[in-house]
């Protein structure tokens, strides 16, 4: 009954979108006003509708109600209720009906906004989300059904349909497959949803930028309204990214967090036309420039969404990641090539009306740098779009698949990231237009010196003697002493003023520009996070042992003793938990405890990582494996992952940055300014 | 409104085509090659009777099995997961119809074991609990996966000695007897 009142839902949700579709191809024909508002009435329904039908299927994951074949294939009788619940994202048609509804969810915007002043945008935005949202619900009705039940019919033959076969009784298996043990993880709460999110929310910008090129306009408005939603959407994708890392890192036992694979690797593509589309807008908005470089990467960002979508859906591209291959390959074949070809075709007819009404002049100014960003960006962009594929088109050409591996990527992208954070670091030393290289000097001479003994203190206190690291710890070093002298002069200015309160003055300029400080703490966290990553490129070490108890291995001056293996059961489950002790020149520094959970009923196996970490390094063992019989020996692996906490530091500093850009000036901020104007005008 | 704006210098005008023109062919170039892609990718699934692509079968061993080298014997390939609920029960049951052609020392007839969307660690572990002799490996990069469009696990397949699918199973072998059976009429077909 649940299931039919689920699929009846997200059916009548899938004709409404059909219907909102109609009512606006044909209000904007008849130019009717009255048929644009039927269409916004019945985006607004669709949200709750699509809601009725996630509860539905999330009560049948929870019920264990193994007839369905989707609650079969991702959940079994020994799993927790929360993996139950997020097993709502844990295959195809269940993850699409959770994307479904939250971009109606992100559609609802559309409803509600007040387009008094853009009346001529929302008829084409609504087109746009009647026709986005339309196509991933019909996915979810005729192609990938959540709902569809198993049936057997008297003869033992077995069938998935959603009603009642002719002949057939319900089947329902005693238990269900379960969900694949790397997804059980608490990662799978976060990651998945908060990449969807990022990709979802970027519907918003994307159709204000196609509902702009087709009205005709040439304002900067849109970007208005979308900039918001696009911070929104790019720190839910970059959470979403960071949080995969950090569950790779801890649950699938290779001591790293990227693997480069594709579909890590076309999670990323948004990300970097988003990082470069957040600068562009601030462009726009300051300037009326980069009106190109908005329109394009806005189309860019939500066209490289789908595309990821596509080839990670539809079995194009074989990854850890990819769903098993299924029908729906044809279709979002089908509506990634509209959505592309319309997106291109669109700007291009209206190429000639996005002409800047500024030009940019060339010097050390923040514009400039700007654009250099993007360029890289662009470029590292470009690079990953090959690598992904380049298997496809080595296999049309030598008929093998050529997987390009992680080497390749470092290569060539790794030193553009360095070039970023190089970037990151000289910007705040530029001004905004023209050139003004005498303030450039003045701070040159005092940042610099410094920042150099930072490669310094590396080499002789860390013994560090890698060239590369070294130079990139020097400009991490280098770009945080430039924010700080910035900070710190703002922050003398306001003492100055507010005659020495040094507590208010310390938050004085975020409080006075929360746009741009919300800024710096983004360069900050992504400066912070650049540091875990030269750790882990430049600096980490491995090493395989296999070890009798009481024996040590050494590595990176630190001494893993393996003290014991103890079993113990758990319901249903056997835990092998080895001890490693650690001790650093005869000093104990403490314990690692890798384990390998069994599940002996269901023949499972999970690796549980030891990990000991500071921000100066983490300390990571892995079991491997050990003799059953004698079980005083076992094969450890072994890590020294240097800095790699400032990963997940960083993250955690752009995530605030985001949120204090976002942040709407307080009530009392308000009155304090207009408490000073009155004094002015008194 | 293009009518609006004063009419662009050719130079202009004609820079902006060919731009135009090269990025509709960036796109299509990759819209094709997806598509093309997809074709060969959305292949209906290895019907009875067909002969499945080549694949091949690196063992946890490091052994290498070439589809087109097992001409001449009857293929059993089972694809199990450590983590598939199911595949317990039909491990054992494989492992005794493999312990079975052994004792009758039957050359024609070969299983191999295909772990699906496993890690390494958690494969070998099963295996070695399930005291699974057959050769088994992983399926690196969904590759044998794909050849026989598995979706989900277990599922096995039966190619004769052309190497034609002549059998399939999709969900667990319930008792050694079915398995037998499917084998040993595969068997009997390729002797005649």
């Amino acid at each position: 009954m649940l299931s039919i009142v689920g699929f009846f839902t997200l059916a009548l949700a899938f004709l409404l979108a059909a219907y909102g579709l109609l009512a606006v191809i044909f209000g904007l024909v008849q130019k009717t006003p009255a048929w644009i508002e039927s269409a916004r009435l019945a985006l607004l329904m669709i949200f709750p509708l699509v809601t009725v039908s996630v509860a539905a299927l999330l009560i049948l994951l929870a019920g264990q109600r193994f007839e369905l074949a989707y609650v079969y294939s991702v959940t079994s009788l020994e799993m927790p209720l929360y993996l139950r619940l997020t097993a709502l994202w844990g295959g195809q048609s269940g993850s699409l009906l959770f994307w479904s509804w939250l971009m109606a969810g992100f559609s609802l915007f559309f409803a509600l906004h007040k387009w008094s002043r853009d009346a001529d945008l929302l008829p084409w935005a609504l087109l746009v989300v009647f026709f986005t949202l339309g196509f991933f619900l019909m996915i979810n009705v005729f192609f990938e059904i959540p709902f569809e039940r198993f049936w057997h019919f008297p003869d033992g033959s077995r069938v998935v349909s959603l009603l009642q076969p002719r002949g057939a009784w319900l089947l329902t298996p005693q238990d269900g497959q379960g969900l694949n043990p790397l997804l059980r993880h608490p990662g799978m709460i976060w990651h998945p949803p908060a990449l969807y999110l990022g990709f979802t929310g970027f519907i918003i910008p994307f159709a204000l930028a196609i509902s702009t090129l087709a009205a005709g306009r040439n304002d900067r408005r849109w970007l208005e309204i979308a900039r918001p939603w696009i911070l929104i959407g790019w720190v839910f994708l970059s959470l979403g990214l960071v949080l995969g890392m950090r569950w790779a890192y801890d649950i699938l036992g290779w001591g790293g967090y990227w693997g480069w694979d594709p579909v890590e690797i076309a999670a990323l593509l948004p990300w970097l036309s988003g990082t470069a589309l957040l600068h562009t807008n601030l462009l726009q908005a300051r300037r009326d420039g980069f009106k190109r470089w908005n329109v394009v990467l806005v189309l860019l960002t939500f066209v490289l969404v789908i595309f990821g979508t596509f080839i990670t859906r539809s079995g194009v591209i074989s990854s850890v990641h990819a769903f098993a291959g299924s029908e729906i390959g044809s279709p979002m074949f089908i509506f990634t090539a509209l959505l592309s070809l319309g997106s291109l075709g669109l700007l291009v007819y209206r190429w000639q009306d996005l002409q800047a009404g500024y030009e940019p002049a060339f010097g050390f100014n923040k514009e400039t740098l700007m654009l250099f960003t993007n360029l890289i960006l662009l470029s590292i962009l470009v690079i990953c779009f090959l690598g992904v594929i380049y298997p496809i088109i080595s296999e049309l050409i030598t008929d093998t698949q050529i997987t390009v591996g992680p080497a390749w990527y470092k290569r060539t992208a790794g030193p553009l990231f360095i070039l970023l954070v190089l970037l990151v670091g000289v910007c705040p030393l530029a001004v905004w237009s023209g050139t003004n290289l005498a303030r450039l000097s003045k701070r040159l001479r005092i940042v610099l010196p410094i920042s150099l003994l930072v490669p310094l203190f590396v080499w002789l206190a860390g013994g560090v003697r890698h060239g590369v690291v070294l130079v990139s710890l020097w400009l991490v070093g280098f770009s945080i002493l430039v924010m700080a002298a910035d900070y710190i002069q703002q922050v003398l200015v306001a003492l100055h003023k507010n005659q020495g309160n040094f507590w208010l003055a310390l938050g004085a300029p975020v409080r006075r520009n929360r746009r741009r400080y919300g800024g710096v703490l983004v360069h900050l966290g992504i400066i912070l996070m650049s540091i875990g990553i030269i750790g882990i490129e430049g600096l980490q070490q491995e090493t395989q042992v296999t070890l009798s108890v009481g024996e040590s291995v050494e590595l990176s001056g630190v001494t893993f003793r393996f003290e014991a293996l103890e079993h113990h059961e758990e319901e249903a489950r056997w835990i092998t938990e080895a001890v490693l002790s650690m001790s650093r020149a005869g000093e104990p520094v403490g314990a690692l405890y890798p384990q390998r959970e069994i599940y002996p009923n269901m023949g499972l196996a999970v690796t549980q990582p030891g990990l000991q970490g500071n921000l100066a390094v983490d300390l990571y063992a892995v079991l491997i494996d050990w003799r059953p019989i004698s079980q005083d020996e076992a094969t450890f692996r072994i890590f020294y992952n240097p800095l790699v906490s400032w990963l997940w530091v960083g993250s955690a500093m752009l995530t605030l940055g985001v949120v204090v850009a976002l942040m709407p000036e307080s009530a009392r901020r308000k009155l304090e300014r207009a408490a000073k104007s009155e004094v002015i005008s008194g | 409104m293009p009518e609006n704006l004063p009419p662009p210098t050719l130079n202009q005008k004609k820079r902006i085509s060919v731009w135009a023109v090269l990025a509709f062919a960036g796109l299509l170039a990759v819209l094709v090659l997806m598509g093309v892609r997809l074709v060969g990718n959305d292949s209906t699934p290895v019907r009875l009777g067909e002969q499945p692509k080549a694949f091949t079968l690196t063992t946890f061993e490091g052994e290498v099995f070439h589809s087109a080298d097992l001409r001449g014997k009857v293929v059993l390939v089972n694809f199990w997961a450590s983590w598939c609920t199911t595949c317990d029960v039909e491990t054992a049951l494989l492992e005794q119809a493999w312990q079975t052609y052994q004792v009758r020392d039957d050359d024609a007839v070969i299983f191999l074991g295909v772990a699906y969307m496993d890690t390494e660690n958690a494969s070998r572990a099963y295996l070695r609990n399930h005291g699974v002799t057959y050769p088994n490996g992983p399926d690196l990069r969904g590759e044998i996966s794909r050849v026989f469009q598995v979706n989900s696990v277990p599922e096995t397949f039966i190619l004769d000695a052309d190497g034609t699918l002549r059998d399939f199973k999709i969900g667990p072998y319930l008792s050694l007897e079915q398995v037998l059976t499917a084998v040993d009429g595969v068997l009997s077909q390729s002797g005649e």
